[in-house]
């Protein structure tokens, strides 16, 4: 039997209509997720089979309306009125929640006036009977001249109905909605001409987004621009006025469709909301939220980090014991393994970052969290949703930024990106610890709090002021023409779809590997070649030189100090010596240099880097700090390590961007080079400027 | 002088009338805050911050400046 041309569905509806379970219930595990040419938008596809029929489902983004606001909005507008594209669905899926069938009645008004066939899947039915809904379902699908069914995609009823109605529709495309004639401009024929549309509406549709529209290259917008001038076209009248209307024939089609008893309208939902958006108890219970995700991401991650760690650990030992000791072998183990260790460890922290947030965004709870907190974050120009990537900061910046992405106002959502490195991470605290023991002693003070713990916390607390700082003056100075808004729905509260909870973090860590990993990859590559290889023949002669000396009894020594040697004279070394003039203001000398190099891999290996320079027999931090305090200055006699170099050098990685891994998300995220490249230079300066000052004045 | 949403206190219940910012009028037209509707706040969060608004069976959260674009009665 001959399988048909596969089809293109297009599965749409706006935010919490269970869009994303139906996708989930009607693909199975059959998801791929890419993205959008030009924009950091996940697009979600899958494929739906219905007897020997596959179509491909591509789950658009939720939107209120195809006027879009935002960048995913008018990823919606494009889809649909691209022909050319690849997504041009063969028919539309249109899902909306029955218990609030109005709020998806105007986008799908907008979308019958298409000419695409379309299919109405009226979900969550059993939360629209618990609210006293009772809708006249053949009454709308003779009403509308669609089909209309009930579907429950969380319990997955209605599902093979569903299917086998979709499959039997492609072709028969239903009666507009509402194609006033007072509403398409009388000029609509030229302005098809121009925009290559055949569709009146669409291209009503295009000529208020002509601007941002990917659909048109600047000499079109041109063309365009000048009819609507000619005409005097005003996009913004002609959306209320549309919406208007179809809101009023809405309002008239559901009064003679839905029926709802009279019944109190008291919710469970109402009634935890009494709670959880109290001023005092809302925000207690927030910030115990917020706290259990910190110590989610920090303590269920922990475990199968240290386990991936050992494993790469043992593996590259593996290789380096059975394979020759030769310059593809060392690629391998300590360019290649370590590279793509460097981006694997970083799979459960973002697995349980975002396995939470989903869990709280499945839950409904999400917007409650935005609603408190944004008075406090718009303040310095984020958003409320920024908390969520301030609190992940404090485990790693990688899944924290990616987090940002739920953050629709562009400046807000480049601002809490550009910030969130400030707040410290976990990696800088072997940083932090190794380094503390030479700013002040191990004491005690009003014989309870730690000293070196109240210096730990002031770091921490210095990065968070760093990033409200910077993101009020990126605020205070860069003006945009988006306005802000919250204009927040707040959905019923419902249990947590757990499948939907595992799709999303699998999606987000399948993004963060494959594309962020690619630019770590390259980098570890870059660090490994440069820490491994020397200018001339230096690094052969201390090799030959160390065999002439070494022992049975004085091997693990020379070995140390063969490495520390050869570290010195690599390239990563004379960098060090290269970069001494200008790090030496700060206090650091062409050793420091090096450890700065090479935790920009990743922060923590500073602490193996002074390992290896000082010959230290382990990567134990007192073996290390025991090292270092014997460092001293061959010239003035006096001690390496002072109070002073040893803030500086705390006070430099508490603001420096230290971090290939940080970089490539924020590459990827923002879909700029010159933004990350910025973002670092900034970084570095704030850091340079800071340490200076910690260096030359503080002590 | 019109009378705007923003000025409202908990539990008081009034109609939308109009908007008076048309870049906002197609959002809240959107999300279904639209003229005629009945309006309640039901919380304002601290420090004058956004309210928790409900309309036609949504609810919504609203910052200031939103509120201030709703016109009421």
């Amino acid at each position: 039997m001959s399988i048909a041309k596969k089809l293109n569905i297009a599965l749409i509806g706006s935010p919490n209509s269970g869009k994303t379970t139906l996708f989930n219930q009607l693909t199975g595990l059959n998801q791929h997720v890419g993205n959008y040419d030009g924009v950091t938008i996940d697009k979600k596809t899958g494929t739906m089979t219905y007897q020997n029929r596959e179509a491909k489902l591509i789950d658009l983004p939720g939107t209120y309306s195809l006027y879009p606001i935002a960048e995913d909005e008018r990823v919606v507008l494009n889809s649909l009125l691209n022909k050319k594209g690849s997504d041009y669905p063969d028919i539309i899926l249109f899902v909306a929640n029955a218990a609030n069938l109005k709020k998806g009645m105007l986008l799908l008004s907008q979308l019958m006036d298409l000419n695409i066939p379309l299919v109405f899947c009226l979900n969550m039915k059993d939360l629209a009977e618990k609210r006293g809904y009772d809708i006249d379902i053949i009454g709308l699908q003779e009403k509308l001249q669609i089909p209309v069914l009930y579907t429950n995609a969380k319990k997955g009823d209605g599902i093979d109905a569903l299917r086998k109605v979709i499959f039997d529709n492609t072709r028969k495309i239903g009666s507009p909605f509402r194609m006033s004639p007072s509403r398409i401009p009388t000029w609509i024929q030229e302005a098809k001409k121009v925009t290559g549309l055949t569709n009146d509406y669409a291209t009503t549709l295009a000529l208020c987004d002509y601007q941002r529209s990917a659909l048109f290259d600047n000499a079109k917008r041109q063309e365009i621009e000048s009819l609507i001038q000619e005409k005097q076209f005003n996009k913004i009248v002609t959306e209320v006025e549309d919406k208007k209307a179809r809101l009023s024939d809405i309002n008239a089609l559901l009064t003679s469709v839905v029926t709802k008893d009279s019944k109190s309208n008291i919710t469970i939902s109402d009634k935890i909301d009494m709670v959880l958006t109290h001023n005092v108890y809302g925000t207690l219970i927030l910030v115990i939220v917020l706290f259990l995700i910190f110590q989610g991401v920090f303590s269920l991650a922990k475990y199968p980090m240290d386990q991936i760690d050992l494993g790469f650990g043992a593996i590259t030992a593996y290789l380096k014991g059975v394979l020759p000791d030769t310059w593809w072998q060392r690629l391998l183990t300590d360019g290649i393994l370590t590279g793509i260790g460097g981006i694997v460890i970083f799979i459960p922290q973002i697995a349980v970052l975002f396995g939470l947030v989903a869990l709280l965004e499945e839950s409904g709870y999400m917007p409650r969290a935005v609603y408190l907190s944004d008075k406090l974050m718009s303040k310095f120009g984020l958003n409320g949703r920024s908390l969520v990537s301030f609190i992940s900061g404090v485990a790693c910046a990688v899944p924290a930024i990616m987090s940002a992405r739920s953050i629709s106002n562009k400046k807000e959502r480049l601002i809490t990106i550009f910030v969130t490195p400030f707040i410290s991470c976990s990696a800088r605290l072997p940083v932090y610890v190794t380094l503390a023991a030479f700013v002040v002693p191990e004491e005690s003070v009003l014989g309870i709090f730690n000293l070196q713990g109240l210096v730990l916390f002031s770091l921490y607390f210095l990065g968070f002021f760093a990033a409200l700082t910077t993101s009020y003056l990126l605020h205070k100075y860069f003006k945009t023409e988006d306005k802000s808004y919250l204009t927040l729905e707040l959905p019923a509260y419902q249990v947590p779809s757990y499948k939907n909870v595992v799709v999303t973090l699998i999606d987000k860590t399948k993004i963060f590997v494959f594309n962020a990993g690619k630019i770590i990859l390259i980098i570890s590559i870059v660090l490994w070649f440069l820490v491994s290889y020397g200018p001339g023949d230096k690094m052969q002669q201390l090799e030959e030189q160390a065999l002439t000396t070494i022992t049975t009894e004085n091997h693990d020594v020379v070995m140390r100090d063969l490495a520390a040697q050869k570290l010195e004279h690599s390239y990563a070394g004379r960098l060090g010596k290269v970069m001494e003039p200008a790090i030496r203001p700060l206090g650091f000398d062409w050793k420091i240099g090096i450890a700065l190099i090479t935790s920009f891999a990743a922060r923590e290996v500073f602490v193996s880097t002074m390992a290896t320079i000082y010959s230290s027999a382990s990567d134990d931090v007192k073996t290390i700090q025991q090292r270092m305090r014997e460092q001293v200055d061959f010239v003035t006699g006096e001690k390496t390590y002072t109070r002073a170099r040893s803030f500086s050098l705390l006070i430099f990685y508490v603001f420096a961007m230290q971090c290939m891994s940080t970089i490539a998300i924020v590459r990827r995220e923002t879909n700029s080079w010159a933004i990350a490249i910025a973002q670092l230079l900034f970084m570095t300066g704030v850091a340079y400027v800071a340490s200076y000052v910690a260096f030359n004045y503080l002590f | 002088m019109d009378r705007t949403a923003d000025k409202l206190k908990v539990n008081d219940t009034c109609i939308i009338e109009s908007f008076n910012d048309a870049s906002f009028t197609g959002r809240f037209l959107s999300l279904g805050i639209e003229p005629g509707a009945e309006m309640t706040v039901e919380r304002i969060a601290m420090f004058n911050g956004p309210r928790i608004v409900s309309i036609g069976g949504l609810r919504f959260a609203l910052r200031q400046e939103e509120l201030k674009i709703i016109v009421v009665r």
